[in-house]
């Protein structure tokens, strides 16, 4: 047993503020025992103490993940050696260093937004290869034209159920994620823009149809994670016009938005490209069953990953340096786009700015998510700074003076005052995570939980303060120590098995064979993938 | 299936603590190899890592010119269930999409996807004796082009996509009929397909395919299926580019990984003679390095090889996928696939003895 004694627990899930103790036995927070005698007590008086946190959205594993390793090979250099312990910890973007600076910075699950179903395996694999968190995967459909061709000849709830419930088990998924709902197929077709009323020739199906059903799907099979949507338009002047409509199209029912700063622009000014956070972060208030993820912009070189292939092909001409990648996949596949993101550019700086606008401007914190849409915003090291952001006006000042001050007059952020409290980001990035992923036991500290534990020092300085946490453990072993990883551990993928009718497999078969000449469980990822370790823990879906 | 130090036959054990010895002896060592599946590069690269040591796993492989033209220019390209479901015009180009297993299924199919009501291919094949038992039942125009002038066809096909005057006799084999009726295929396709296998061309032709999809691209839809026709190197270079950050060629002698096409070439590097001691490992053949390797030597190869010079220790391995189960690149599905073995044989993988290794390694660094 372990006691943490006597720091101040931060856990919103059980309400709880104050100063106190955990004890911590198997992997779990546990009562406090009749005697405290003989337990191994780590003293954090004066230390600030929450679970472990969970970013719902971070590209760090699959085929796009890799072909943007590629990509850049002879851009990036390790920075120094890695420790003995820790093979390959200090290699740029491989799975091993993501896992290392996730766990230094207090962060235990994470979940990787875009699988492509038939890409599972090696999605998978990397992600087993991702060492010290949880991770978890999101399966895109909607593109795929067994999904289309259901929605448009069968029409029959039924049947959507089961295919929908039959890719999620094979590529062991904990939810499924839209992405430019039928664009991808529509570009197939050649179109190249494509709005939520279009609609994908071949089928005679919209955008909106495809959203729409996939959310009822998803909610008649007990998914805990609402449909996650990556709207049409992204990155388009006016496109929080499409964000807007596609929260009235979810009639009610959860809905997710992704990265909704890559939305937040509006068509005003000389250069037709202003801030439209505030009429987002209305609409927020008024539809209660959406949540967001904010996918803030920072300054710097980063690749664009993304699967929505129509927009990353359109904007191919602002690669930086002049390279890319389009993979005209099954269903989605993607794009690979170099991006440099520069404070002395208008577009960028007010996209920086409109991100922070949406994080400040959403009152509540349960349904503002904390991401960079890693890397497509930004890479996910630069969340302390992000938080010193959200948690210190003054700082934002100094950022804005540096700022071009043509964008800088675009947006309302110079006049925000508020200042994120601790309570109000171990909300954001632990508690309301867990609830969303449907993870009960985790993102909180009480009886029961997985002793998913981060530690740290309050500074003034918050991105000192959130760059190295002074300890974290994992399911109750320590996995960093004054800001440093120990040797590797290995957490789990969790994902769900939802039910379906056995009939299905039959008709899969039959379509497989006959469209494709492969049998249908082909990309089905097996139950073990490594053969050192159990990677799979199995979550439940809602009754 | 056996292990030798030498010429001798010894139980494995001692021959993978022999080689560890001989590893640990190294300056710079060298691992080297035709290709691994996922577990076995999983161990190849923590060996390197521990020894600091110099990693080539897709010697020979067309996979190289892939990576170079991404690297230097990106890529378009599609998987073979899109060709096969979606594709009205296919060019193929190259001898060696014949050994494709994917083009097969391609071939068997029909584009039924946004086809309209002609569900019917345009299929063409640029390529040296283009005659194969395999593709002879398909329907295509073929036309015999000499690869050897490969840059000089693209640029000739280039010209006719836009329209320019070209001689009559043509270039590389091709008429100038030949090309125009190859260009205006390509144009008026809904979702034109360029196949090649990229061993049969080099980085600078893959750049002008990319280059023609491209400018295609304005108008129309074109894409490339480039077909992997070298499981496992390109299983090694996944694994490597999610372990490393980085896909092979790499280095691990400052203490981390670095990638670099010509530095880490493992046969420069003996040439050079920068490195002392060779790993070498060819997992799916009986294949000995082609290059010439005056340095301890240790093997792990399928029964059978002949070596020019003895290995200083030689272990014969099993079959990943046949012996035991693997994981690796699907020629055939162009994605990674989980396989059952078929013969359930007890020899070891070449993972496994790997994994011996490391351990082996890891307790001698210690």
């Amino acid at each position: 047993m372990i006691r943490l004694k006597g720091g101040h627990i931060i856990d919103p899930a059980n309400g709880r503020n104050e100063t106190g103790d955990l004890f911590v036995e198997g992997g779990r927070i546990v009562e406090p025992p009749a005697s405290v005698d003989d337990v191994e007590t780590y003293d954090l008086t004066g230390k600030i103490v929450m679970a472990g946190a969970i970013d719902i959205h971070s590209h760090i594993a699959g085929g796009n993940v890799s072909l943007a390793r590629v990509l850049m090979a002879d851009a990036r250099k390790a920075s120094e050696p890695h420790p003995g312990h820790l093979p390959f910890s200090t290699s740029p973007w491989s799975t091993y260093e993501n896992g290392r600076l996730y766990a230094q910075m207090g962060f235990t699950t994470v979940v990787e937004p875009a699988l492509i179903p038939q890409d599972a395996l090696n999605a998978h694999l990397q992600l087993a290869d991702t060492p010290f968190i949880d991770r978890a995967a999101l399966a895109v459909l909607g593109n795929d034209d067994l999904l289309l061709r259901i929605l448009s000849q069968e029409k029959n709830d039924d049947l959507l159920d089961d295919y929908v419930a039959w890719s999620v088990a094979q590529a062991k998924c904990l939810g499924v994620k839209v992405i430019n709902a039928g664009g991808a197929a529509a570009f197939k077709e050649n179109v190249r823009t494509f709005g939520l009323d279009d609609v994908v020739p071949s089928y005679g199906l919209s955008s909106r149809a495809i959203v729409q059903a996939l959310l009822a799907s998803v909610n008649r099979l007990g998914i805990p994670h609402p449909l996650h949507v990556h709207c049409n338009n992204l990155g388009i002047a006016g496109s929080f016009v499409t964000a807007i409509e596609t929260m009235e199209a979810a009639s009610g029912l959860p809905l997710h938005l992704a990265h909704l700063q890559f939305y937040g622009y509006g068509t005003e000014g000389k250069r037709k490209f202003s801030s439209a956070s505030a009429f987002l972060a209305e609409a927020i208030a008024f539809h209660k069953n959406v949540t967001v993820d904010v996918g803030q912009v920072m300054f710097g070189q980063t690749v664009t990953v993304s699967a929505d292939v129509l927009r990353q092909y359109e904007s191919r001409a602002s690669a930086s340096p002049k390279k890319w990648i389009i993979w005209d996949g099954d269903g989605n596949g993607g794009g690979v786009l170099p991006y440099n993101y520069q404070p002395t550019s208008y577009y960028n700086a007010l996209q920086w700015a409109i991100g922070l606008e949406l994080f400040l401007l959403i009152d509540d914190p349960w349904r503002v998510f904390f991401t960079t849409d890693h890397p497509n915003g930004a890479p996910f090291t630069t969340y302390p700074q992000i938080l010193q952001l959200l948690m210190d006006a003054n700082e934002r000042g100094r950022w804005i003076e540096r700022l071009p001050k043509t964008a800088m007059q675009m947006s309302i952020l110079p006049q925000l005052k508020r200042e994120y409290s601790l309570y109000e980001v171990a909300i954001m990035t632990r508690a309301s995570p867990a609830r969303l992923l449907g993870l009960t036991d985790r993102g909180q500290l009480g009886i029961g939980a997985a002793a998913d534990i981060a530690v740290y020092t309050e500074e003034k300085d918050k991105a000192a303060m959130f760059a190295a946490a002074d300890y974290v453990f994992k399911d109750g072993e320590l996995i960093v120590e004054h800001g440093k990883a120990k040797p590797y551990r290995w957490g789990r993928t969790h994902h769900l098995r939802p039910a379906h009718d056995a009939q299905i497999e039959t008709w899969l078969r039959r379509y497989y064979d006959s469209e494709y000449g492969i049998p249908a469980d082909s990309f089905a990822v097996p139950d073990r993938i490594g053969v050192e370790k159990s990677v799979f823990q199995e979550q439940s879906c809602r009754t | 299936m056996a292990a030798f130090i030498g010429k001798k036959e010894v139980p494995v054990e001692a021959a993978v603590i022999r080689a560890s010895e001989l590893l640990a002896a190294c300056r710079m060592p060298l691992l080297a190899g035709l290709g691994a599946d996922v577990d076995g590069m999983r161990a190849v690269l923590r060996i390197a890592a521990q020894l600091g040591a110099n990693v080539d796993f897709c010697r020979d492989s067309g996979s190289t010119q892939l990576l170079r033209t991404v690297i230097d220019r990106g890529l378009i390209f599609t998987t073979p269930r899109e060709t096969r479901a979606r594709a009205d015009v296919l060019l193929m180009i190259g001898p060696s999409v014949a050994r494709s297993e994917a083009i097969i299924d391609v071939l068997e199919g029909q584009p039924v996807l946004s086809a309209g009501d002609s569900a019917r291919r345009d299929v063409l094949w640029l390529s040296p004796a283009a005659n194969s038992d395999e593709l002879a039942r398909f329907d295509m125009l073929v036309a015999e082009a000499e690869l050897s002038g490969i840059h000089g066809i693209l640029a000739m096909l280039s010209a006719a996509m836009r329209s320019r005057p070209l001689e009559a006799t043509g270039f590389g084999g091709l008429y100038r009929q030949d090309y125009e009726e190859v260009a205006g295929r390509l144009i008026t396709a809904r979702f034109g397909v360029i196949a090649f296998a990229p061993e049969d061309l080099d980085a600078l032709a893959i750049e002008a395919l990319v280059a023609f999809a491209d400018k295609l691209g304005t108008s129309t839809r074109v894409t490339l299926l480039p077909l992997i026709t070298d499981p496992g190197g390109h299983t090694a270079a996944m694994v490597s580019t999610w372990t490393t950050g980085f896909p092979p060629r790499l280095g691990f002698g400052r203490g981390y990984p670095e990638f670099d096409l010509w530095r880490f070439d493992a046969e420069r590097l003996t040439r050079s003679g920068e490195c002392d001691g060779l790993l070498w490992l060819s997992p799916f053949a009986a294949t000995a390095p082609a290059f010439k390797a005056d340095m301890p030597t240790i093997a792990l190869t399928q029964p059978g090889t002949t070596f020019t010079r003895t290995p200083d220790v030689l272990i014969e391995t099993g079959l990943p996928g046949a012996d035991a189960p693997t994981v690796m690149f699907s020629s055939r599905h162009q994605a990674l696939m989980s396989t059952a073995a078929a013969t359930g044989a007890p020899y070891p993988t070449p993972a496994a003895i790997l994994s011996m290794l490391l351990q082996q390694t890891e307790t001698q660094a210690a």
